[in-house]
């Protein structure tokens, strides 16, 4: 008998991988194609043959065996396929009770009993465990399932129905009982993980490196449950303590593989144990076998639970961190995404045989190549074809140099050639990058086709603004040599240049403060009479109107010399005179047809016409026909002088405009 | 203003037609006023090219004195029509450097430039 169960619980201990690859055949047989009786069938041998097997261990009473991993196939399978299978549970329970001993009756409670437990559990993990075996709590919560309440309703109705039919003594009930309750305990704890997380992972998904450390692993756990446990060995004082070691690989299981793993040895070295103690050797050994398995399955639960609870707990901590490590790397990801979609320069990375592997969107505008074009082509498909050898060159000295990166700037500008074979120049900085020993280039390549265009822009502003001043030093140069004709004393001649630049500066600086756009002309009327009137003697009147810049200096020149005459000789000259300055759209009143500016003097003394025209007098009359084509009617009559400007319409800018 | 000794040497120019075209009225006006005291007859003083060509069809001008920036634009096809009505063209300009080659000017003169620098460039012209 003993021998028949030494083999049996040999080949499980040994055969374990080849059971995990039929419970995971099993898991994909779950599938439609395995018809649900089928299923049901195996199920119930397997429980049958399981459970018979196990019956060998029985002592105390036939019926209650210390070691029962029946329980944990019933767990399992309901867990796994549903609790429709338990009528599979309840023949496989039913018949073995049935050709074991007791009545068709006790049989039947005893069966109810079995089938119940692994039904009320499966139900209560159901409800109350979300993600099975997913984390230490959840670990914890199935290990208190295991131990109530549906272990005690199978001990109780199994051990009752059993006294109360006559078949069990009385008095034995309370060890009967913790007989019956522990080996269903142990079978759940045991062998419920094994087989569901055996049958939710996949053998495919494990990797050669993988399956080896598990042979590693299996096979340590074989010679320390030899060593251990087995009665290969002569038992000891000594030996005993050597159960501690059992704690290693389960410690090793949980902290460098997985939970299944975890299970898997737990059910191992337990197998080993009751291998040792059946032959009475073994740490467990005690005058009584039943007390003997007692204690195994206590010392079996109590290193096993810890394991898998630790295990549970590195698993999680693996998730979290796992997570944790994708969500820094989607974000750096991200950021670096961001960074290079935005980037206003092209960035483009080579590796070390200068293919491309690396394109942003600036990249694309400037080169015009979409990534799925560029991307593997070498460097040179953006390079001037006469520049490739000298290109090659220059990268392979950046890269045996010493500089790990070159800033714009610091090298000469690059031609680059777009998609439709235009050129363009640039400026680029390069940084190298060695990963995992290969090397990357990375280059940031600037446009600066706008930038020479605006440096070009530049220097044409520059041209003009010395065209400018050269021309206003002309003037000057003018207006010093007539005012020196004009003048008889120094002083007057120094009062009289002083006036006549500071009337062109005042213009400018209305210009200047209106950007050269054009200046109002009621601003420039008051600018350029104000420093020679008082308050009452003179008026000016108009519609709002803008003068470009041309009109503005030359009205202002001809308004200053007109007021100076005025102040000298004319109405400005006596308290009484007048000046009223007034325009409107000319000639029939309509801006768009130009402007016509209006001089009178009134009140001042009686006008005499001058003998000779001076430079004021030719600067009035001549200035503005010929600089911006207008015409300019100035008389000398007796009652006061008058003067008619006309502005063509080119000269007035409308504001909008 | 003028020497003494460039005033006599100058004499070649008593009495030549000269044409100005400059669109400053300052600058126009002080070439007058210094072609007139060495004697020249000021046929017109243009400030547009339009009126450019029409004194020089009209005035039977000898010799002119061009800018390049005028009031309606660049005077470079003037200069060259100026050219082949075989009138010797001086060039005034503000501009540093110019945008087209002046093949068809006897002189270019930068301003600001001397009355002397003028004088000499008008005897070589003539």
């Amino acid at each position: 008998m003993r021998g028949w169960f030494g083999v049996l619980v040999t080949v499980l201990a040994h055969a374990l991988p080849v059971r995990v690859s039929h419970i995971s055949q099993v898991t994909s047989w779950s599938s439609p194609s395995l018809p649900p009786l089928l299923r049901g069938a195996v199920v119930a041998i397997s429980y049958f043959v399981i459970a018979k097997g196990s019956l060998t261990l029985a002592s105390l009473h036939p019926s209650a065996s210390p070691v029962w991993p029946p329980s944990g196939l019933a767990l399992a399978s309901l867990l796994l396929w549903g609790n429709g299978l338990w009528p599979a549970i309840a023949a496989g329970a039913f018949v073995t009770n049935v050709t074991t001993f007791g009545s068709l009756t006790t049989s039947a409670v005893i069966a109810g009993g079995n089938t119940l437990e692994a039904l009320l559990t499966a139900a209560l993990l159901k409800r109350l465990s979300a993600h099975l075996f997913e984390g230490p709590s959840e670990v914890v919560l199935f290990a208190i399932l295991t131990l109530v309440p549906g272990t005690m309703i199978s001990a109780t109705m199994g051990v009752g129905s059993l006294v109360l039919a006559g078949f069990a003594d009385p008095a034995k009930f309370s060890s009967i009982w913790l007989t019956w309750w522990l080996g269903d305990v142990g079978g759940q704890l045991l062998v419920t993980p094994f087989l569901v997380l055996w049958a939710k992972s996949s053998l495919k998904e494990v990797g050669r490196a993988e399956l080896q450390r598990l042979g590693l692993l299996l096979g340590a756990t074989i010679i320390i449950g030899i060593v251990a446990f087995s009665p290969l060995l002569h038992q000891t004082t000594a030996r005993s303590l050597l159960g501690f070691v059992a704690i290693g690989p389960l410690l090793w299981a949980a902290l460098r593989h997985n939970q299944r793993d975890t299970a898997t040895i737990a059910l191992m070295l337990s197998a080993f144990a009751i291998w040792g103690t059946l032959s009475d050797g073994g740490p467990f050994a005690r005058p009584n076998l039943n007390d003997s398995f007692l204690l195994t399955m206590a010392f079996v639960i109590s290193t096993a639970v810890p394991s898998l609870v630790l295990s549970a707990d590195v698993a999680a901590r693996q998730l979290s961190e796992e997570r944790h490590r994708v969500l820094v790397e989607r974000s750096s990801e991200a950021k670096l995404a961001g960074i290079l979609a935005i980037a206003g320069d092209a960035i483009v990375s080579i590796d070390a045989k200068h293919r491309i592997n690396l394109f942003n969107a600036a990249a694309e505008r400037m080169f015009g190549y979409s990534p799925s074009e560029i991307l593997g082509q070498p460097i040179d498909i953006l390079i001037p074809a006469r520049f490739h050898t000298a290109h090659k060159q220059h990268i392979e000295r950046f890269a045996s140099g010493p500089a790990i990166a070159r800033r714009m700037g610091e090298r000469q500008e690059v031609a680059g050639r777009r998609k439709n074979g235009e050129e363009f120049p640039t400026e680029a900085s390069i940084s190298k990058l060695d990963v995992g020993g290969e090397r990357f280039y990375t280059v940031v390549l600037r446009d600066v086709t706008e930038r020479k265009r605006a440096e070009k822009l530049q220097g044409q502003l520059v041209a003009e603004l010395d065209h400018r001043v050269k021309n206003v030093l002309a003037r000057v140069a003018a207006v010093a040599m007539y005012t020196g004709q004009d003048s008889s004393t120094k002083e007057e001649l120094l009062q009289n240049l002083e006036g006549r630049i500071q009337s062109l500066a005042d213009a400018h600086v209305l210009l200047s403060h209106s950007r050269w756009k054009g200046v109002g002309l009621a601003d420039l009327v008051r600018h350029q009479i104000a420093p020679y009137t008082n308050a009452g003697n003179t008026t000016n009147d108009g519609p709002e109107v803008m003068l470009t810049a041309g009109a503005t200096e030359a009205v202002a020149m001809v308004l200053y010399e007109l007021v100076t005459n005025a102040t000298k000789y004319g109405a400005l000259s006596t308290p009484q005179g007048r000046v009223s300055v007034t325009w409107s759209g000319g000639p029939n009143g309509r801006l768009s047809e130009g402007i016509v500016i209006k001089w009178q003097e009134i009140g001042g003394p009686l006008v005499t016409p001058p003998k000779r025209s001076g430079y004021g007098t030719n600067l009035i009359r001549r200035l503005i026909p010929h600089e911006i084509g207008g015409a300019v009617d100035l008389l000398f009559n007796a009652e006061g002088v008058s003067c008619t400007i006309t502005l063509p319409a080119a000269h007035l800018p409308t504001r909008d405009r | 203003m003028l020497d003494e000794p460039f005033c006599v040497s100058a004499a070649r120019l008593r009495g030549l037609r000269v044409l100005i075209v400059e669109d400053s009225w300052h600058i126009a006006s002080t070439l007058e006023s210094l072609l007139e005291r060495v004697g020249m007859v000021i046929v017109g003083a243009a400030a547009t090219a339009s009126d450019a060509e029409r004194f020089a069809h009209e005035r039977d001008p000898k010799v002119a004195v061009v800018d390049i920036k005028l009031r309606d634009g660049l005077a470079f096809g003037f200069i060259d029509r100026l050219h082949d009505l075989g009138v010797p063209v001086i060039v005034v300009t503000g501009f540093g450097t110019l945008s087209m080659p002046l093949v068809n000017a006897v002189a270019i003169l930068q301003k600001p430039f001397s009355a002397g620098e003028l004088l000499a460039a008008l005897l070589l012209a003539v």
